[in-house]
């Protein structure tokens, strides 16, 4: 069944072809919004609210983009104003300067220290710049996809997975040496 | 490779734990949101508007309020005057029934109400409020000019006021549930105690009111700030009464319904008696 036949049965009702527009889509889904939220409830509540609003709107769809990028549209922006309503769950940007990216004795540096201070790097991105860097590098989404689901020329996506990069590697570039070494 | 290319590599490697997901509860999930849609079910093609699904309630509740404001327009010298207050975006006009033929075109002198016999703008207006209560047609923002032009004098409903009443009216009776389960949630958590259908019934109500912010209600100068303020509420609610979920957690909730004063400001907004809403 293609993507318009399945919206079609499930727009005349059908309650199989809910559940399979659901499976099809809930895994990347929540995928997404585990990796925006970084906790379950969080990730689950999010997953949720996209499909119920996704089959509210269901008839609104036009069908000039994938049905995947039109429910991850749907999927960000549940994300992004939940999380900026959960305030407490958000983690605060840091300085990592100041916060001693720089500071580490060699002594105490190790691969899951090292795994922290990146985790850490990658909550400090700005927030348009950490959404293409988890979509693109994490998740594998592609520029294009990227692109069609924030509404942004997928040159746009570049650059902005090219200044998160940029930003990560300032960040850590003072280990730099050590790594590669 | 230069250092930077290394840094990549790192960098991708230990991206893949970031916040890395675990089994995703599919089951569990399409349960809660099966339950969630029950409250705002599917729009299904029958041929009947969309928002007359919503129940057979809210439309008898829009044609008593509409009933009782004609006989009264009939017996009085002038109009009643309404409290309904014009919404301020005029497209929710269009969008109020989705289902429903909005002409392409208006003339300030065409009425939109197939039923109206007589032409005149006031019976049109009229008649284009029984067409709303009956759910067949959608007013045009004309109309109610063409209404105002007659010099019909009072504060009566404009036609984009009809078509988004089933909007508020949802919005009141949700916001009723809503105080129900903060006025049991304060109660209870000043009392030391935690209800575990809490998490349930917070999110089941903070799903509806997300909705209700994406509906015309939502746009709603009044309503929008109380519904903004609700969902924040519900949120910290279902978090605090989640596994995680400490004694702190519940006092900081009510501490910050007391500081916005919500529950005031949500029984201010919800009328008493039949007419509520209307």
């Amino acid at each position: 069944m293609d993507q318009h036949q399945l919206i079609a049965r499930v727009l005349a009702g059908d309650p199989a072809a809910e559940r399979q527009l659901y499976d099809d889509h809930v895994d990347r889904v929540y995928r997404l919004a585990f990796r925006m939220a970084g906790d379950d409830d969080l990730a689950q509540e999010f997953t949720q609210e996209t499909f119920i609003r996704a089959f509210s709107r269901l008839r609104d769809f036009r069908g000039d983009a994938a049905l995947s990028t039109w429910l991850h549209s749907i999927a960000l922006s549940v994300c992004l104003n939940g999380l900026r309503k959960s305030k407490r769950f958000r983690t605060r940007e840091v300085d990592l300067e100041i916060h001693g990216a720089g500071a580490e004795t060699p002594e105490k540096r190790s691969d899951p220290m090292l795994k922290q201070k990146l985790h850490r790097a990658i909550d400090s991105l700005a927030e348009r710049y950490r959404v293409v860097f988890l979509m693109h590098d994490v998740e594998g989404y592609t520029h294009d996809e990227i692109g069609e689901v924030l509404s942004v020329p997928a040159g746009t996506s570049k650059a902005r997975l090219s200044r998160a990069r940029a930003k990560l590697r300032e960040t850590l570039s003072n280990l730099a040496g050590e790594w590669v070494s | 490779m230069n250092n930077d290319d290394r840094i990549d590599e790192v960098v991708n490697e230990m991206a893949s734990d970031y916040n890395a997901p675990p089994a995703v509860q599919r089951d569990l999930m399409w349960e809660r949101i099966q339950a969630a849609r029950k409250v705002t079910p599917l729009p299904v093609r029958r041929g009947v508007p969309t928002w007359a699904t919503w129940g057979v309630g809210l439309a008898a509740m829009l044609a008593i309020g509409i009933g009782i404001g004609r006989m009264k327009r009939e017996t009085t010298t002038s109009p009643v005057a309404t409290t309904m207050t014009a919404p301020t975006d005029s497209a929710a006009t269009r969008v109020a029934i989705p289902n429903a033929e909005v002409p392409d075109s208006q003339t300030a002198s065409q009425t939109v109400a197939p039923r109206a016999k007589t032409p005149g703008p006031a019976r049109s207006d009229r008649d284009d409020q029984v067409a709303v209560a009956e759910g067949t047609k959608t007013p045009s923002v004309e109309t109610s000019v063409t209404a105002a032009r007659s010099g019909w004098r009072g504060n009566r409903p404009a036609n984009s006021d009809a078509a988004a009443l089933p909007y508020r009216l949802a919005a009141l009776q949700h916001m009723t549930r809503v105080e129900a389960l903060l006025t049991s949630y304060e109660a209870e958590a000043k009392a030391g105690r935690q209800d575990d259908q809490m998490q349930a019934w917070s999110k089941d109500l903070l799903s509806t009111t997300r909705l209700l912010m994406d509906s015309p209600a939502g746009r709603d100068p009044k309503l929008r700030p109380l519904l903004e303020d609700l969902e924040l509420v519900l949120a910290q609610i279902q978090q605090a009464t989640s596994s995680h979920g400490r004694t702190s957690d519940r006092e900081m909730v009510v501490d910050g319904m007391e500081k916005r004063g919500v529950l005031p400001r949500l029984r201010t907004a919800i009328p008493a008696g039949p007419s509520a809403g209307i």
